[in-house]
């Protein structure tokens, strides 16, 4: 699959003939220098965007080539995303945050509690009527984190979640994705640009770590990887 | 859903209430003009009712009441009309208009409104007791007594007579233009005339009332014809104006093959004169129109302004809520109910303002003349009808903005 930007001339191959293949239940790091593809190859994950040759297959369905209104659907239901910059909502609550992707649907009681339940799960279970405002940063992606598996789906596709973070409170949010794995069972695609959180995650039975490099994957870490 | 718009139209709070005020004052044009045009209307259908088998019958052929001399053998004669049953009958006399105003004030002798008139009437009392005329509504002091210089005034000469009206005051009238026959009534006695309900820039004529006798002297002494009448007013008992109509066609057509023979006359349903006042609602009515017009692209324009500076700042909102699943449709919808948030925002600021200011006009002197602002309920849903629509056209294309970003391009370099 690759996905090419640009016309002609000016084309930047940010992802070139990449070949993955993604088990469910596992924990993948994608790492890799600025600008090698990274957020692309999650996009195209998540349905956010298009490969531009090749297919992305899901289950055998290759989501590449679905219409809008079933790519929302695909994205609703199966995906979870955490930004780097939580994304949250200033004027809705802590709980409030969480429910956002079932606004457009009404909002029952039985989504309240999974919302307070997801909100014990990340350990923000005493702040669900605070102000999203008042949070710090890692309790900010905690809450985005709660968003993410509202819907229950079966991948959470995380790009940088620690990178707004200090070294701590990130390795706590990566505890935090581990867990989603081992006791959700969950399918968690984390791209970063830092080497720990790659050691961590590829000494974990369920883990595995993707370099990646100029949009192609490769095997091994280089060097300047490591430079940053 | 909803919930989550409406507290969304307000994250910012300036700007969304600047453009609910604007929209509001728009809003609030519809809704005062709207209230005082029902009110005329009410009012001019009420009068329209009350001119339900009344006919006026005038000396064929000439200019005005005042020229118009009816022998007073003419109501006999009008009782005699074949297929018309019977009828109530009045009749009276005027004076040849204007009438000048010239001792005990020295001020100006006008009305309120270029082209309003002044008519001097006489009547005899017995017939407008029955027929349930100006004698019969006095609000203030009493009827006239014959022969003894007596007048009761029209009660909108309150508001509109630029000199001084009340009981016991003198007022000295010229008959003529040159001021040389002047004579002097006491008013003892105000009474309610209505009002054609019209609005206040339609010119309208203003009566004083005497008796017959009195009236024949001072016209006698101006040089003028007595014994006679200028119109003679015939009430049916009839249901309908087409009814009306239809009766004063007959005593038109018996007149022209001389049933009244010397005399011909012109039969009019007082019906007939207030269908044409209803052109002046035309106007009215259109310039209510325009007004409304106005507001839809006036508030259509600051709600979309408004929510395309929302909509823009907020592109990365609607990428994140695009990724975790939130159909176009649903980010369009979003947006329609914010606008429509502010357009119902603006229909109450508008309802409000307006409420206050149709008290304030219909306590003072209000443009509209004598008739009140009626808040119907079709005004109040012609306003909320005008607020959703706003919202729509206003939120349509930043609807549009909103529902089609593209959440890999906007969440780019976060
Ligand atoms: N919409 C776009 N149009 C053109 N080029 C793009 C677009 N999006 C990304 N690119 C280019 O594609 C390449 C890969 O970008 P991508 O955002 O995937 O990198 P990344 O690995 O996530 O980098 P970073 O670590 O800085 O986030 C870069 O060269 C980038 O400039
Ligand atoms: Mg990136």
């Amino acid at each position: 699959m690759s996905k090419i930007y640009g016309e002609e001339r000016t084309t930047i191959k940010a992802l070139n003939q990449v070949d993955l293949e993604i088990e469910g239940g596992n924990i993948f790091t994608i790492m890799g220098p600025s600008g090698s593809g990274k957020s692309t190859l999650l996009n195209i994950l998540g349905a956010m965007d298009k490969p531009t040759l090749g297919e992305v297959l899901v289950n055998e369905i290759d989501i590449g080539s679905l219409p809008e209104r079933k790519l929302s659907r695909y994205r609703k239901e199966t995906i979870g995303f955490v930004f780097q910059s939580f994304y949250l909502l200033p004027n809705l609550d802590v709980i409030g945050n969480v429910l956002i992707p079932l606004i457009p649907y009404r909002i029952k009681d039985k989504d309240r509690e999974r919302a307070q339940e997801l909100l014990n799960l990340v350990g923000l279970g005493e702040r669900a009527h605070s102000k999203v405002g008042k949070l710090s940063g890692g309790e900010s992606q905690r809450v985005a984190i709660a968003r993410s598996l509202i819907n229950n789906p079966k991948v959470i596709l995380a790009d940088e979640p620690t990178g707004n973070l200090d070294s701590e409170t990130g390795k706590s949010i990566i505890d935090l994705l581990i867990k989603l794995a081992e006791e959700e069972h969950k399918t968690i695609i984390i791209v970063t640009h830092d080497p720990r959180i790659a050691q961590v995650v590829g000494e974990h039975p369920l883990g595995k770590n993707i370099w990646i490099k100029d949009g192609e994957l490769s095997e091994k870490p280089t060097y300047d990887m490591y430079c940053w | 859903m909803l919930k989550f718009s409406i507290k969304n139209a307000f994250r910012k709070k300036g700007t969304a209430i600047l453009a609910s005020v604007g929209v509001g004052f728009g809003l609030m044009l519809v809704f005062v003009i709207g209230a005082f045009t029902a009110g005329v209307n009410a009012q001019f259908q009420d009068n329209l009712t009350r001119s339900i088998g009344i006919v006026e019958v005038l000396e064929k052929d000439v200019e005005g009441r005042a020229n118009s001399h009816l022998p007073l053998n003419l109501p006999n004669k009008l009782s005699d009309t074949p297929n018309v049953g019977n009828f109530i009958i009045s009749h009276n006399i005027e004076t040849q208009a204007p009438i000048y105003f010239t001792s005990n004030y020295s001020g100006p002798s006008k009305l309120q409104n270029i082209g309003d008139t002044l008519t001097l009437k006489g009547l005899n009392q017995s017939l407008d007791q029955n027929w349930g005329g100006p004698t019969t509504k006095l609000l203030q002091g009493r009827s006239f007594t014959i022969g003894n210089n007596e007048a009761i005034v029209d009660n909108r000469l309150l508001d509109a007579a630029q000199f001084p009206i009340s009981i016991g005051v003198n007022i000295t009238i010229s008959l003529d233009p040159g001021g040389i026959n002047t004579t002097t009534l006491t008013i003892v006695g105000i009474y309610e005339e209505e009002d054609i309900g019209a609005p206040d820039f339609v010119p309208r004529e203003y009566y004083i009332y005497t008796d017959i006798q009195t009236l024949w002297n001072y016209l006698y002494l101006a040089g003028e014809e007595t014994n006679v009448y200028s119109s003679i007013d015939l009430r049916f008992n009839v249901e309908t104006t087409e009814e009306t109509e239809n009766f004063a066609d007959i005593i038109n057509e018996y007149s022209d093959v001389g049933g009244y023979s010397p005399t011909f006359i012109t039969a009019v349903a007082l019906a007939t004169f207030f269908k044409s006042i209803e052109e002046t609602f035309a106007i009215f009515n259109a310039f209510a129109g325009i007004i409304g017009i106005i507001t839809v692209i006036a508030g259509g324009m600051a709600i979309i302004v408004t929510q395309l500076m929302s909509v823009t700042a907020r592109m990365k909102e609607f990428a994140i809520l695009k990724s975790t699943g939130w159909k176009n449709r649903h980010i369009f919808l979003n947006v329609i109910y914010e606008s429509l948030t502010l357009g119902l925002l603006g229909a109450a600021i508008g309802m409000g303002i307006g409420g206050i200011l149709i008290i304030i006009l219909g306590s003072g002197a209000s443009p509209f003349g004598g008739a009140s602002a009626i808040v119907t309920l079709e005004g109040v849903i012609e306003v909320l009808a005008y607020a959703l629509g706003l919202g729509v056209v206003g939120g349509l294309y930043p609807g549009i903005k909103a529902s089609r970003v593209r959440p890999v391009v906007v969440l780019k370099g976060e």
